[in-house]
């Protein structure tokens, strides 16, 4: 006979219902018994199987069903809670002001962002004085135009035949300013297209010419030098640099104009 | 629409399915059909209440038996409630107590295993209809009420004897009972 722990074991197995596959277990096992052991186990079985039998006969009112079914009818049921939350209007204007600040984080941190250009400056001091220099130098040293004309189209054609690497405008800087006539020249290193003005006694100088062979950069400021080392008898040289309207850092022109003596003008860019 | 809705569909399965098991184990219970359907109502209304939560790890069977035996075990402190607050009115007014009910006019109005079982002590009874009508082995039994095995099979023992007794059979020495020392 087996001790406390295999009549525990056997007592659990003994109120198992009938079709259990351990229970069939426990029918081969009490086969192998003495007699009264066998007759004590089977007496506990048949306990057991009357005791499923008469406490399951229990008659269930007909209607019963049918009255559990209508409780979902008559009783709201307890919403979860996303759906408690969906439910409730104020609970929508949070949600939707949860998703317009997710978006905006979202937009603010993946969004591609316009890098902002930096400020335009005006150019480097000692670039713009190089640019002057070359401007004056020339007006000093030119003795005559190389294209007498006011006809505008007839002086950029003349131009344009020179293939300068620079687009040509030959339009006037003011419009009180009258076309004298035109040209091509040397200026630092590159190739350069002046056109001279005239306007109440004065002259003016506008060089055409690629800034890139000057490391002008593709955009800044008006500037204005004044490129006192080079003028003469107390004359200076007001020369105005500003970007060209060209493609970007194509070219870059200069406005050479003394408003003080007409004299030098008359003298020297005749 | 309730055939849109996958809740009501549910439920209305779990009725179909365990309301009569249920209303067995609350009838058993309980010992009045009026309290075992009360009990049943409110077993299913906390469930339809509560449907979306059922995580019960016995699934859905398990759980409302759960729930039947929470209701059954408020319904008992509301009938204790009541029942000292009757007996203190009933002495302030000074009426002489009520007669008792004889055990043959009980066994009169009810079936004689319902007879029997209202001689169990709650525990004890509770225990025998988790296993003989909830279906539940005695390990499961066990892990539900978070008793030892050993105190589940006591039990067990305990209202076989008894049963026996209430029910005029011959008492046969249970082999479970036999040795000593077994936790209760």
């Amino acid at each position: 006979m087996t001790g406390w722990n295999g009549e525990s074991e056997l007592a659990e197995l003994a109120h198992l219902p009938v079709g259990h596959p351990a229970r069939t277990e426990l029918v081969t096992r009490i086969g192998r018994m003495d007699p009264i052991g066998q007759e004590r186990w089977r007496r506990m079985l048949r306990e057991t199987d009357l005791l499923y039998q008469q406490l399951g006969e229990v008659e269930i009112p007909i209607e019963l069903e049918e009255r559990l079914l209508q409780i979902p009818a008559t009783r709201p049921r307890r919403q979860g809670g996303l759906e408690r939350m969906l439910t409730r209007p104020m609970a929508w204007t949070a949600l939707a002001a949860c998703l317009l600040i997710a978006v905006g984080i979202l937009a603010y941190l993946e969004w591609p962002r316009t890098v902002a250009p930096p400020p335009l400056a005006t150019l480097d001091p000692v670039l713009a004085e190089k640019i002057a220099a070359l401007a004056v130098q020339h007006c000093q040293g030119q003795a005559s135009l190389e294209i007498s004309s006011s006809d505008a189209g007839k002086v950029r054609a003349v131009l344009a035949s020179e293939h300068l690497p620079v687009s040509v405008t030959v339009s006037p800087p003011r419009e009180t300013l009258m076309l004298r006539g035109g040209g091509t020249c040397e200026f630092g290193p590159a190739r350069a297209a002046y056109t001279s003005w005239q306007a109440a006694g004065l002259n003016f100088t506008l060089f055409q010419f690629n800034g890139a062979s000057l490391c002008v950069p593709e955009k800044f400021l008006t500037t204005t030098a004044i490129p006192a080392a080079l003028g003469a008898k107390g004359i200076h040289y007001h020369v105005v640099i500003w970007p060209g309207h060209g493609q970007e850092g194509d070219w870059a022109m200069v406005l050479e104009n003394d408003a003080a003596l007409s004299a030098f003008m008359a003298r020297n860019c005749r | 629409m309730a055939e849109a809705d996958p809740h009501r569909a549910k439920y209305e399965q779990w009725v179909r399915i365990y309301a009569p098991a249920l209303y067995r184990y609350a009838y058993r219970l309980a010992g009045k059909r009026h309290i075992a359907e009360d009990l049943l109502q409110e077993t299913f209304v906390e469930a339809w209440r509560s449907i979306e939560r059922q995580t019960h790890a016995q699934g859905a069977r398990g759980w409302l038996f759960q729930i039947l035996r929470r209701r059954y075990s408020h319904f008992l402190r509301d009938t204790r409630s009541q029942r000292q607050t009757r007996s203190l009115d009933q002495r302030q007014d000074d009426h002489p107590p009520a007669a008792l009910p004889l055990p043959l006019q009980r066994l009169a109005d009810q079936d004689a295993m319902q007879a029997a079982l209202a001689l169990l002590n709650p525990s004890i009874r509770q225990t025998l209809l988790m296993v003989f009508v909830e279906g539940l082995t005695c390990r499961e039994t066990a892990a539900t009420l978070q008793i030892p095995i050993g105190t589940v099979l006591s039990r067990l023992d305990s209202a076989r004897r008894s049963l026996r007794q209430a029910l005029g059979e011959a008492a046969p020495s249970s082999p479970a009972s036999k040795p000593k020392g077994a936790r209760i």
